[in-house]
Parts: C-alpha cells; structure tokens; sequence
C-alpha cells in the first residue's frame, strides 16, 4: 500500500474537520453535516480497493 | 512535477478567490442600494423644491450618483423624451442596467414598482412613492449588513479550505 495515500485521507480528514467547524460556527449545520458525509463517502472510495486487497488476501490465505 | 505545483496553486488560488468574490458580493450590493437611496433621495429633493420635471431631475441624478445608478439615470434622461410614459423609458433603463448590476431582482423589482408610480401622482403622492421605496432599500440593508458580517469570514475559510481539498484529492 502507497504510504501517500495514507497521507491524502488524514489531509482530507483534517481539512473536512476544519470546514465542518467553519460551518457550524455560522449556523449552517445542514451543509457541516453534508460536508462531512461527503468527505467520509470520498475517502471510502479510496479505501474500498485496499479492504478489497485485504478480502482476498485473506481468503487465499485460508484457502476459503 | 512543476505542472502539478502550478496546478495546484491555480486551483487553491482560483478557490480563495471565488471565495473572496462571494464574501464581497453581498457589500456590492448594499453600496449599490445605497447609491439608489440617495439618488431617491435627490429626486425627492429635486420634485419638492427645485420643481423639475423627471428629464433634468434624472440628469441631475445622473451627474450627482457614480457606477450603475448614474449609468441608470443617466439612461431614462436619454430616452424620457421619446418614451410614450415615464414608466416605458424607467423599465428600458432597468433592463438595460441589470445584467452589469450586483442588485438582486427582488431590488429590481422593488424599483420597477416605484417607476410604476413615476409621472401622473401628484407631489404628494409622489413622495410618499419615494418614501416606500427608500424604507424598502433601508430594510434591506440592514439585513444585508447582518448577513455580510456573518458570512464574510466563512466565505474566506471555504474558499481557502476548499481548494486545498479539491487540490489534494487531486494529488
């Protein structure tokens, strides 16, 4: 697994946590909340490949 | 390697100027109303004291305001005289000042509704048209101004904040 990618969800991570305070300190709790949702839905694309990876990595290690 | 620096600074700076540009719109748009309230406000004075029909007194206006309420006035003196109403040649100078305007077409219609008024009320009436449409504008300022000092700093942070993120899913 790329080390960089790493990088790019904790980046993602903390600048979706900055904007969702952004936002709800101007009353706009509906879009933090969007925002939020959209950053996490993002970064599971992302991931979805390696939990992939990791399925059948674990089944060809049981034989399953 | 350069390109993708280069790309990168175009998007954070692209954003965080998108997000400057909406934080101001909503202070353009108070400059611009109170630039129409003191241009009501000069007809007002121009219909009370002076007497002058619309064609000078939106000269006048036209000389006295700046950006697009002078361009606006200066507009009807232009047409007022080959116009069949006062109305007609008000409603082309609107139509013509919308698309370069930061007004909103609420605002426009606020004044389209004042310019229905324009030339057959008498002095009395007249001002009192004018007096409407001027509390219409001083209402919306006020909401306005609220709005623009809650927004102005969330505008900035989504802007800057935004194009980093655009910037490192890119990456």
């Amino acid at each position: 697994m790329d080390i960089g990618a790493l990088f790019q969800i904790a980046a993602v991570g903390i600048l979706v946590a900055v904007l969702n305070q952004v936002l709800i300190r101007a009353g706009r709790e509906e879009q933090a909340m969007m925002i939020s949702l959209a950053g996490i839905v993002l970064v599971l694309f992302w991931v979805i490949q390696y939990v992939n990876e990791l399925f059948t990595e674990v089944q060809t290690l049981f034989n399953l | 390697m350069l390109f993708r620096f280069a790309g990168a600074a175009a998007v954070i700076l692209g954003c965080t100027g998108l997000g400057f540009y909406y934080a101001m719109r909503d202070g353009l748009r108070v400059k611009e109303l109170l630039e129409f309230k003191k241009a009501l406000m000069i007809l007002a004075s121009e219909i009370e004291y002076m007497r002058q029909p619309l064609a000078p007194a939106c000269g006048n206006i036209a000389r006295r305001t700046e950006g697009t309420t002078a361009n606006f006035f200066q507009n009807i003196a232009a047409n007022i005289e080959t116009a069949e109403t006062a109305y007609q040649s008000w409603a082309a100078a609107i139509a013509t000042a919308k698309p370069t305007s930061h007004l909103a077409p609420e605002d426009w219609e606020a004044l389209d509704g004042f310019g229905k008024t324009l030339g057959y009320l008498d002095k009395n009436m007249q001002k009192s048209a004018i007096g409407l449409c001027i509390d219409y504008i001083d209402e919306k300022t006020n909401q306005l101004q609220t709005r623009s000092d809650k927004n102005k700093r969330m505008y900035h942070s989504l802007g800057a904040i935004s194009g980093l993120i655009i910037t490192v899913v890119l990456w």
